[in-house]
């Protein structure tokens, strides 16, 4: 050992983005499945681009559909992470991503506490199939995952809102659209959320960075 | 006769905008019945936050140093904060503009005591007669998760005693350090700074030190940082 550095974590901080997605049956109606697939590449590709003195955005991917929730993408550093393209079926196991999100952000092996406070992105149509109020009870209010900023998307008359409304961190975190125009709208305020916090001194206050109109959508 | 204890000790600013000061302090005061190193670390996103962390480090000095020995540690936990905030009131602002962390180690000489109070997550670990003591920032939450002066609520500090036969070392850092320290090289950086240091001449130590500490600043690692460590001789 020739010096302090040598003693060192010589990586960035990570941001944990954590993204829940819906790909029950009903996501396959109006395009919406397919909406989402082009909004989430482009999302981490203009991610990619983001560059930050403070912190480096580390990428988890959930998805609930079929018969059950589950981790596509354990999360990863940006620069490794490649968009998958989702299908739609099945139910709306949503409580079993409650449960897998809460697991996650209580390890610190997975999240350490050297990390910044974690982003959950949730998107989703419809009502959950399956239990869901004690696990998002204790994924909002219990323990490490309770400080972690949620944002979510409901997208058609369907959704749930009043159970997403319960979910976010605050009101305008909750995002209402009706088709895959505004999934594209939605991925660009979520992206700028988080790279207000990538560049900001204070990357664990909370911003809410203002919905963007429709003419800086890159169509 | 007394203990010797030697102490290398730097505080370097962090990358950040023009006109904002390193919002670290240190500040230590030795007798010949005591030793205080007492090290804050102000809030970034407070605005007078060096002015609060100068404050922890003063009130701390101030109560140990005419009579630290007979001082009750439950009495402390309160008592700092609360005389902290009284001259917070005293000032303008708001308290919360002034939040700082701090951290302090008092070493009572004679009675061969170690005092070690910790409110927020400035670092600090000892080895008493060769045995490691962790006393870790690592249990928090997420990196900028820490309780501080100046904070909701009525933080107290966490008290810790050790007594020692022989020697000891300590170590404290603020977290611009203590937070990116690889958790099982800790003990390492202990052997590296002794062995290294109790060979370079006194006046050269922290000069030394603190051009360490400034290779570390990077883009990706650019808080302000401190450090202190004592070994007895």
């Amino acid at each position: 050992m020739d010096s302090l550095n040598d003693f060192l974590i010589q990586k960035p901080r990570p941001l944990p983005v954590v993204i829940a997605i819906d790909r029950s049956g009903s996501m396959s109606e109006n395009g919406k499945i397919d909406a989402l697939n082009i909004a989430l590449k482009d999302f981490i590709d203009s991610i990619k681009e983001e560059d930050s003195n403070k912190a480096e955005i580390h990428i988890g991917l959930y998805s609930f559909g079929g018969d059950n929730a589950t981790c596509d993408m354990p999360l990863t550093s940006i620069n490794q992470v490649s968009a998958p393209a989702y299908q739609a079926q099945g139910k709306t196991p949503m409580g079993g991503v409650f449960t897998l999100l809460k697991e996650l952000i209580e390890d610190k092996s997975l999240i350490p506490s050297r990390s910044y406070k974690p982003t959950i992105v949730l998107l989703t149509d419809g009502l959950p199939t399956d239990e869901w109020q004690k696990p998002m009870t204790e994924l909002i209010n219990e323990g490490r995952s309770s400080k972690a900023f949620r944002i979510a998307m409901a997208i058609g008359d369907d959704a749930d809102k009043n159970m997403l409304s319960k979910f976010v961190s605050t009101p305008d975190y909750l995002v209402t659209g009706e088709n895959a125009r505004d999934i594209r709208k939605f991925f660009r305020f979520v992206t700028m959320s988080v790279t207000q916090r990538m560049k900001s001194q204070t990357p664990d206050m909370q911003q809410v960075p203002q919905m963007p109109e429709d003419d800086t959508l890159d169509f | 006769m007394g203990i010797k204890i030697e102490i290398i000790q730097a505080t370097c600013i962090g990358i950040k905008p023009e006109g904002i000061p390193n919002q670290d302090c240190i500040l230590i005061y030795e007798n010949n019945k005591l030793l205080i190193i007492t090290v804050s670390d102000g809030l970034g996103s407070s605005i007078n936050s060096l002015e609060g962390a100068q404050l922890a480090c003063k009130v701390v000095v101030d109560y140990f140093r005419e009579d630290g020995q007979n001082i009750s540690p439950a009495f402390l936990s309160k008592t700092i904060p609360q005389e902290w905030e009284r001259l917070i009131s005293e000032r303008a602002g708001d308290r919360k503009d002034y939040r700082t962390t701090n951290s302090f180690v008092i070493i009572l000489k004679h009675e061969k005591k170690i005092i070690i109070g910790r409110l927020g997550d400035v670092l600090v670990a000892v080895r008493v007669d060769g045995l490691f003591i962790p006393i870790s920032s690592f249990e928090k939450e997420f990196i900028n998760e820490t309780e501080c002066l100046g904070s909701n609520g009525n933080p107290e500090y966490e008290i810790l005693l050790h007594d020692f036969q022989n020697s000891f070392e300590l170590l404290m850092a603020s977290d611009g350090i203590g937070d990116e320290l690889v958790n099982d090289k800790v003990e390492l950086l202990f052997d590296y700074l002794k062995t290294k240091y109790a060979s370079i001449k006194r006046k050269k130590r922290n000069y030394l030190l603190e051009n360490e500490i400034l290779q570390t600043l990077t883009d990706k690692n650019n808080d302000d940082k401190s450090l202190v460590f004592a070994w007895s001789n």
